[in-house]
């Protein structure tokens, strides 16, 4: 346990404050930013204070714009005036003072002060862990809730992604049967057999004996057995067979262009 | 005095715990939205993606065939038993290999018939498929003599089924 313990005080002290004497002045500045402000007074201060410089703490506080400048209040306290143990632990001393009309307060730092900031923070530390607490307990309801919510959610998606997997699948082969059907829109197998059917029939009145026949949406083929007339089938629109038969037998075939 | 000054000094450490605790379950809550959301980018293109090619217009389509509960192969095969019977064909086998959906409750499936005929029965099946090419189509036809010398036809069919 630290030995400075003992020295920190929770409670307000309750000794008297004495007062303190702050010379006040006003000042009209060409600026209103109060970093600018302090550094014209800081470098103006031995005019501005009968007491010397080194010895002086000073604090300007804006009363209000006039006329393009801004008119602040200053307030002049002697630095020896903090040696005073009643401020010892304070690193901020306020002073109030009326001003042309105005309540205005000083804030002049004490740099001779202990540090009384790990007073000032615990003092607070209370109502801080009971803030903490309902953040804590607002956050851990959360995650159950936030928990319970993904333990329903991640099957219900997984469900979801069968169910378009299932749909897709569905959709593609709907798209591939629709397809093999159009292809065969203007002519299949059939129309095109009976075309070829009915060519031949028209180049051999007689008929054709034919040993076997094959049809699909573009060709079609006939194998002639011997005696087949395969030059009445090329005049028909059949491609010339290679490497004929003297006998007459061999396939022909038909193709697209025949019966487009 | 002392005292209080530990149970504040407590209080301000149970304070920094308690953030700790808060800053963890939010990050829970985080991961599990993002676990959510990783499994919902997960989930494969809607089917619209994957639907017929536009340019092909496509028309409403009549069934050949009514299955009522029996499977395709048997209802294809008794009507086709039936209606290629009357033009001549002995049918051997009935195959559907595919039965694929067509929409609007149809399906279009694709049947291998093997049966006994010689090149004129063929023609008539090849002209029956002609006639009624609003529900059948005529994939390819074979016909040929088999290992016994008897004239045998193979004709593949794309049906429409309901």
């Amino acid at each position: 346990m630290p030995l400075d313990d003992l020295a920190l005080d929770l409670t307000p002290a309750p000794t008297p404050v004495p007062a303190l004497e702050v010379m006040t002045r006003v000042l009209r500045l060409p600026t209103r930013a109060p970093r600018q402000a302090r550094a014209i007074v800081r470098l103006q201060l031995d005019r501005l204070s009968p007491l010397p410089a080194n010895d002086t703490l000073f604090d300007l506080v804006a009363l209000r714009q006039d006329a393009g400048e801004t008119v602040y209040a200053l307030g002049i306290l002697r630095r020896a005036a903090l040696t005073d143990p009643t401020f010892a632990s304070q690193r901020t001393v306020t002073a109030a003072r009326s001003v042309e009309g105005e309540e205005v307060v000083f804030r002049f730092r004490n740099a001779g002060a202990v540090d009384d900031r790990e007073a000032r923070w615990l003092k607070h530390a209370p109502r801080l862990a009971l803030v903490c607490l309902g953040l804590a307990a607002v956050a851990l309801a959360g995650q159950l809730r936030a928990d319970q919510w993904r333990e329903r959610r991640l099957p219900e998606i997984a469900a979801e992604k069968r169910l378009a997997a299932q749909q897709a699948r569905l959709a593609e082969q709907q798209a591939s049967a629709r397809g093999d059907w159009m292809s065969l829109e203007r002519a299949d197998a059939a129309t095109r057999y009976l075309c070829v059917a009915g060519l031949v029939g028209s180049a051999l009145p007689g008929g054709l004996a034919v040993t076997s026949a094959a049809a699909d949406p573009h060709s079609v083929t006939l194998t002639t057995g011997s005696g087949g007339n395969l030059a009445a089938l090329v005049a028909a629109g059949a491609a010339p067979p290679t490497g004929g038969d003297p006998s007459g037998a061999g396939s022909v075939v038909f193709p697209r262009e025949v019966c487009a | 005095m002392n005292r209080q000054v530990w149970m504040h000094r407590a209080a301000a450490l149970a304070s920094v715990v308690l953030v700790g605790v808060a800053l963890t379950a939010v990050t829970s809550i985080g991961g599990d939205l993002i676990a959510v959301d990783r499994a919902r980018a997960d989930t494969p293109a809607s089917a619209a993606s994957a639907s017929a090619p536009a340019a092909l217009r496509w028309q409403p389509l009549k069934p050949a065939v009514r299955r009522n509960g029996a499977s395709a192969k048997v209802a294809v095969g008794e009507y086709l038993n039936g209606r290629l019977g009357e033009l001549g064909l002995n049918i051997i086998s009935v195959e559907t290999p595919t039965v694929r959906p067509l929409g609007d409750g149809l399906h279009l499936a694709e049947v291998r018939v093997e049966a006994r005929g010689d090149a004129a029965t063929s023609a008539a099946a090849a002209n029956w498929v002609a006639v009624n090419r609003e529900a059948v189509r005529l994939k390819s036809l074979a016909v040929g003599v088999g290992p016994d010398g008897s004239g045998t036809c193979t004709l593949v069919l794309l049906m429409v089924i309901a």
